[in-house]
């Protein structure tokens, strides 16, 4: 089988600031590779440029081996902070992508109620938003993005604005569905532990200019439990990930500076 | 079953939001709303009393039960009907329609183009420092006297509510919300009636009280002035006339239908304004 995705020198300036180095990376099909980097970095931009989001100055992304021209059906975005529209129903929240679709009430509602009991909502189904916690918000996005049964999914920093436990939680449970049904991930997040914990493959990156420094197997069982995080292969990947890490964060803050 | 979705609840909660407790706080042995039933209590004591009792003379005022009996009466004339009140109400309809139509692609506009924005803000930001009233005497040699000149002010004095509203309400949705419609590529027409205006409906219901207020009062002020019929010329032909009685029944008839409009207006628009996020 070929590439997910593949891309070949993709790059991105914003006036005179490189945020992003030329970049050549692969992502084979059915893995789970985890972003990591300091905040700045340029991951979300990497991240964006994958969506069809972001058009990068040069290079080429290519999806399935053909070049990628804007956002397509078939990839599921989850975003930092749950993107659910709060007139909605969680039913009809997660059975929008498919309404955008023409896919027919009664269809979509079946299927919505399908993904919504994957990820434990279906107490909550007429709920509206402002009734859930965070967590459950975000379950919500996840719904939706499983509807259209997405072969990528790109994840924003989804977990971002959880506790850690939340976090943990819910990122297992993530991990779990997307192995069911056999997309491609690509997750973007700041928490090392996140990464060792819920990923096959580690990409570290490093700012100014965005580029990845790192590449890391993860050497763990493909069905994670939350106490691997303790485990010796974990705790050594956090401590290869933080020593690169630590040297980044400190020279992009100096190199930043105050923020006005 | 420890390790399931179900038992992960507790650190994901719903957060069911109940009514907040009332404070029945008392003052003076009765609750601020038992003081706003005493409030109006007095007021319609009042009205009743001071003009059967002389404290004020009956050309100036006319006892409240002489109101009401008259605009009972006045609800029952076809004449009042036809050449007073469905003028009016026309009037007010049309001029809102067109303030809510225009304002809302206006605003749109103003919101999705920087160059309209940056064009429309001086105008909208000192805009009701304008008293548009004051256009009147131009609209009467345009226009002349009539439903169009009264339409036209009162779609003009309404309409930049509605814009302001539905700017402020698109500025408001979340960027998430935003780049969700650029990922499912939402062509303009789902992206505008499925995205943008059902998320910018909070604010835009703020604007759609203020223009249904705004289009009643420029359309009644107009009438005293541009017009031959409808329930502000009715209002001043009977002051003009010394018809006291007609006058204050006009008065009243337009009180309960700017309350009840508006009553009915927020009743209509309140399951909205709880589905919004905190």
């Amino acid at each position: 089988m070929g590439a997910k995705v593949e891309l070949r020198d993709v790059d991105r300036v914003y006036g005179d600031v490189q945020a992003l180095s030329p970049t050549n990376q692969v992502l084979e099909p059915g893995t789970f590779t985890t972003l990591v980097g300091p905040s700045g970095c340029g991951k979300s931009t990497l991240l964006d440029i994958i969506a069809g989001l972001n058009k990068g100055n040069g290079g080429q992304v290519l999806i399935d081996g053909s070049p990628s021209t804007g956002p397509r059906r078939e990839t599921g975005v989850i975003f930092q902070e749950a993107a659910v529209l709060p007139w909605r129903t969680v039913l009809d929240n997660t059975a929008f992508a498919l309404e955008t679709q023409k896919v027919p009430v009664r269809k979509r509602r079946e299927i919505a109620r399908e993904v919504l009991q994957r990820v434990g909502l279906s107490d909550f189904v007429n709920h509206y938003p402002h009734q859930l916690s965070g967590g459950m918000r975000q379950r919500v996005a996840i719904a939706r993005v499983l509807s259209t049964d997405p072969d990528l999914i790109l994840a924003d920093e989804p977990f971002g604005a959880l506790d850690e436990q939340t976090r943990v939680v819910l990122g297992l449970e993530l991990l779990k569905v997307v192995r069911q049904g056999g997309a491609t991930v690509l997750f973007v997040t700041h928490s090392i532990q996140e990464a060792a914990l819920l990923s096959d493959r580690v990409l570290v990156m490093g700012a100014r200019p965005g580029k990845i420094l790192l590449d890391l197997h993860v050497d763990l069982p493909p069905d994670r439990d939350p106490t691997m995080v303790g485990s010796p292969v974990a705790t050594a990947l956090v401590e290869q990930i933080w020593t690169v890490l630590k040297s980044e964060a400190q020279r992009a803050m100096v190199e930043q500076g105050p923020r006005s | 079953m420890s390790t399931g979705p179900v038992a992960t609840e507790s650190a994901t909660t719903p957060l069911r939001k109940d009514k907040p407790e009332i404070v029945r706080e008392r003052r003076l042995g009765l609750t601020v709303r038992g003081w706003t039933i005493v409030g109006a209590l007095l007021t319609v004591l009042f009205l009743e009393l001071a003009p059967r009792l002389g404290l004020v003379d009956s050309f100036s005022l006319v006892p409240l039960s002489a109101m009401v009996m008259r605009a009972f009466g006045l609800l029952t004339d076809p004449e009042f009907l036809s050449q007073d009140l469905v003028p009016s109400l026309l009037s007010i309809l049309v001029a809102f329609i067109f303030a809510v139509v225009s304002g809302v692609l206006i605003g749109l506009l103003v919101w999705r183009f920087d160059w309209a924005r940056k064009t429309l803000d001086p105008w909208l930001a000192t805009y009701y420092a304008i008293p548009t009233f004051a256009l009147y005497p131009l609209l009467v040699a345009l226009l002349g006297i009539g439903f169009v000149p009264i339409v036209l002010l009162a779609t003009l004095f309404a309409v930049v509510a509605m814009i302001s509203s539905t700017v402020d309400g698109l500025d408001g949705i979340p960027r998430s919300v935003l780049r969700l419609a650029a990922v499912l590529q939402l062509d303009p027409f789902q992206r505008t009636f499925k995205v943008l205006l059902p998320a910018a409906l909070p604010q835009i219901s703020v604007g759609l009280r203020l223009a249904l207020s705004y289009s009643l009062i420029m359309v009644l002020a107009s009438e005293f002035v541009l017009s031959t019929s409808g329930l502000g010329h009715f209002i001043s032909n009977a002051y003009n006339d010394f018809a006291i009685t007609d006058m204050y029944a006009g008065v009243l008839l337009v009180f309960v239908l700017a309350l009840g409009l508006n009553f009915a207006f927020a009743a209509a628009l309140r399951p909205q304004s709880k589905r919004v996020l905190s």
